[in-house]
């Protein structure tokens, strides 16, 4: 009986390491089928625009991860960039602090804080449904980008900053992708070795039970929204160097392309699941859908269906891999 | 939570919006002393019969967007049009979504406004709920698009014949060979279809020429991502043209990346000052000054003769445009397009500032 239940266990195990590496795997083949279809996309310069258009989604979705983990959502971060942009950048061109360059990279973290506790302290203090939560505030935030300037763009063509998001170390690895993998990594620290790691994973998988454990739910919910809205100030920061403007229509597709590369990456929508790696691997698997349209010259409306698709299979594999894990 | 932990909240709060207050852009100039009289192509000076008071006139905008910097620098002209006559304009947003523009001009009608301006995604679609508002007796303007209702007026510019001669001018440029790129806003917007099918009319002549097209959703880092993919993937590349200046600022980004900067021409659209700087310094071969403000300005002038009961004889007018080209470029322009105005960047940062000297009335108002 012990025996039958341990080699159940290990088969299990089996399974969920093999359906975690399923996004890998997309990777893989999306890499090999556009190399078969495009002669020009095995070449370097392909692999450095890849490095530096995937990091700015790539940090929001580790926020938005963190936001899933704990059975919450955050719907600020597209047009929070644009608002965190407008401000950081206001205040590097006008104000006590123009034209330095700390105070302007302290200022995108200060703002992106400042957002997350906002977040969080309606969702964990005022109980309010993170989805309705954020909604609100992501309307507010666009708001407020219009408000700063007069909505009126911010340009920083020329300016130092721009080394931030348009360098590159040997002339090859973008200053903004190596940001990126700072911030995986400590993210992945942080979920792996320390007490409030383990809180995130506990909060998504049972809150209540937590709860009467003593631990302080709330502080530790605030916190990861505060996470959230830092990472979302970074990649405003390397936006907004890479544009060399900062504008309030600078959101684009970022909210949706975070969840969604969190979501491929194998973090659960139920909460309690997800991996700084699988969202890695999601957010390459965004861009390169993006990519993979321009080099085959596709029309655009397909880009959409196509990336729909990439996620419904992602959300289906969780799916099924939650119905086998609990028969 | 302690009240002292609220009070704080309560306080970092504030100071966040004393943060933000400080970001606030400065107030308008005041009003212009009076000005000649002078209106915009197509609109004459009103004969005002049954006139509603300034102060008593509002205006319901309906805006396909409001980041979009041409919408933004529009709003900025309308609002000082609105302090110059002193009405009231209310500016709504559709973020990109038809459903909603549709409701927000239902809501306009049952709100009463004199007039509604719309800057449609769907002409044609907004075709029964304008009739609507010519049941209420409201007129309604439509920027950039016909609507085949008798209260219906439409300001426009001829964004397909620019877009055509744009590209004839790169075509002519490169010689009738060469792969050229199109960065266009997004499919069913109505300027951008106009912008995206005068483009290609253009380039047909120009059968040696291979036309590549991506959307860039009117957005500056999409832009940037879809000029550096189309500049890896097609290392032949030789021209971009992108049919909005907001987006072509980050498409140039993208190019200096590439180091490719004075390898490929660039063209672009609207003629904002800082497009009109890449004209003078080289950077763009053309753009296209249409005056965002001016447009602003020009339709709430329009909207306040139609609230006092003026009736233009034509219900499409055009809203004049300019190509900005340097010297050189004149010649190979006049060849292409006989009848374009052409301008030199000096002469249209003064144009473009010159909008409000050229349409305010201060007879208007009566």
């Amino acid at each position: 009986m012990g025996s039958d239940a341990g080699l159940l266990g290990s088969a299990n195990l089996r399974r969920r390491s093999l359906l975690s590496a399923i996004p890998l795997f997309m990777l893989i083949a999306l890499v090999i089928m556009l190399s078969l279809l495009s002669r020009e996309f095995l070449r370097l310069v392909t692999l450095i625009n890849l490095m530096q258009q995937v990091a700015p989604i790539g940090i929001v979705a580790v926020g938005a991860m963190l936001c899933i983990i704990i059975g919450g959502i955050d719907f600020t971060s597209g047009h929070g960039l644009a608002m965190i942009g407008m401000a950081a950048s206001f205040f590097y061109v006008s104000g006590p602090f123009v034209g330095s360059l700390p105070m302007f990279i302290l200022s995108f973290v200060v703002f992106g804080a400042l957002l997350g506790l906002v977040n969080g302290f309606l969702i964990a203090k005022l109980n309010i449904l993170p989805f309705i939560a954020t909604l609100a505030m992501m309307s507010l935030v666009q708001g407020l980008s219009l408000y700063i300037n007069g909505g009126t763009m911010i340009l920083l063509v020329g300016s130092p900053v721009l080394g931030v998001g348009q360098g590159r170390i040997g002339g090859v690895v973008p200053v903004s992708f190596l940001i990126f993998l700072a911030v995986c990594v400590l993210a992945g620290i942080m979920l792996r070795h320390t007490k409030l790691g383990v809180y995130i994973y506990a909060i998504g998988g049972n809150e209540t039970a937590l709860w009467y454990t003593g631990v302080k739910v709330q502080h530790y919910k605030i916190m990861v929204y505060m996470l959230a809205g830092i990472c979302t100030g970074i990649a405003a920061l390397l936006t907004v160097s890479t544009i060399a403007m900062a504008t309030p229509s600078m959101f684009g597709t970022t909210l949706i392309d975070a969840i969604a590369a969190a979501c491929i990456g194998g973090t659960s929508m139920r909460g309690g699941k997800g991996t700084v790696f699988g969202t890695f691997i999601g957010a390459i698997i965004i861009v390169l859908i993006n990519t993979a349209f321009i080099y085959l010259n596709i029309q655009s409306a397909m880009q959409d269906v196509f990336k729909g698709i990439v996620i419904l299979f992602a959300v289906t594999v969780d799916a099924v891999a939650n119905m086998k894990y609990n028969k | 939570m302690g009240k002292s932990k609220i009070l704080k909240i309560v306080v970092a709060l504030c100071m966040v919006a004393a943060l933000l207050a400080a970001c606030a852009s400065p107030a308008p100039a005041p009003p212009p002393a009076a000005q000649p009289p002078a209106a915009a192509n197509g609109t004459d000076t009103p004969e005002t019969d049954a006139g509603t008071a300034g102060g008593d006139i509002t205006i319901g905008v309906v805006m396909i967007d409001m980041t979009n910097q041409f919408f933004v620098d529009l709003i900025e002209g309308g609002n000082l049009a609105a302090a110059d006559y002193g009405v009231n304009v209310i500016w709504q947003s559709a973020d990109g979504n038809f459903d909603n523009q549709i409701a927000l001009m239902e809501n306009f009608i049952a709100q009463g406004v004199d007039v509604i301006i719309s800057d449609p995604l769907d002409s044609v679609g907004l075709t029964p709920v304008k009739e609507q508002a010519s049941a209420a007796g409201i007129p309604t303007i439509t920027m950039a698009g016909y609507v085949d209702v008798p209260t219906n007026f439409t300001t426009v510019y001829n964004d397909l014949e620019n877009s055509r001669i744009t590209a004839q001018l790169i075509g002519y440029t490169l010689g009738g060979e060469g792969t050229v790129a199109l960065l266009y806003g997004n499919r069913g917007n109505l300027v951008s279809d106009l912008r995206r099918e005068g483009f290609h009319q253009g380039i047909a002549d120009f059968p040696g020429i291979t036309l590549i097209e991506q959307p860039m959703n009117w957005d500056p880092p999409t832009g940037m991502q879809v000029a550096q993919d189309m500049l890896a993937a097609n290392p032949d590349l030789a021209a971009i043209h992108v049919v909005s200046d907001a987006v072509t600022l980050a498409v140039h980004q993208a190019v200096i990346l590439a180091g490719r900067d004075g390898d490929i021409i660039i063209t672009s659209y609207d003629g904002n000052p800082d497009g009109i700087t890449m004209v003078e310094d080289g950077v763009y071969l053309s753009n296209v000054l249409t005056g965002a403000r001016k447009t602003g300005y020009w339709n709430i002038h329009l909207a306040i003769q139609l609230a006092q009961g003026y009736r233009p004889s034509e219900r499409i007018m055009n809203m004049d445009t300019h190509f900005i080209v340097n010297e050189e470029t004149f010649d190979a322009l006049r060849a292409i397009a006989p009848h374009a105005s052409l301008i030199t960047p000096a002469e249209a940062r003064v144009i473009a500032e010159a909008f409000r000297d050229e349409i305010f009335d201060p007879n208007l108002m009566g």
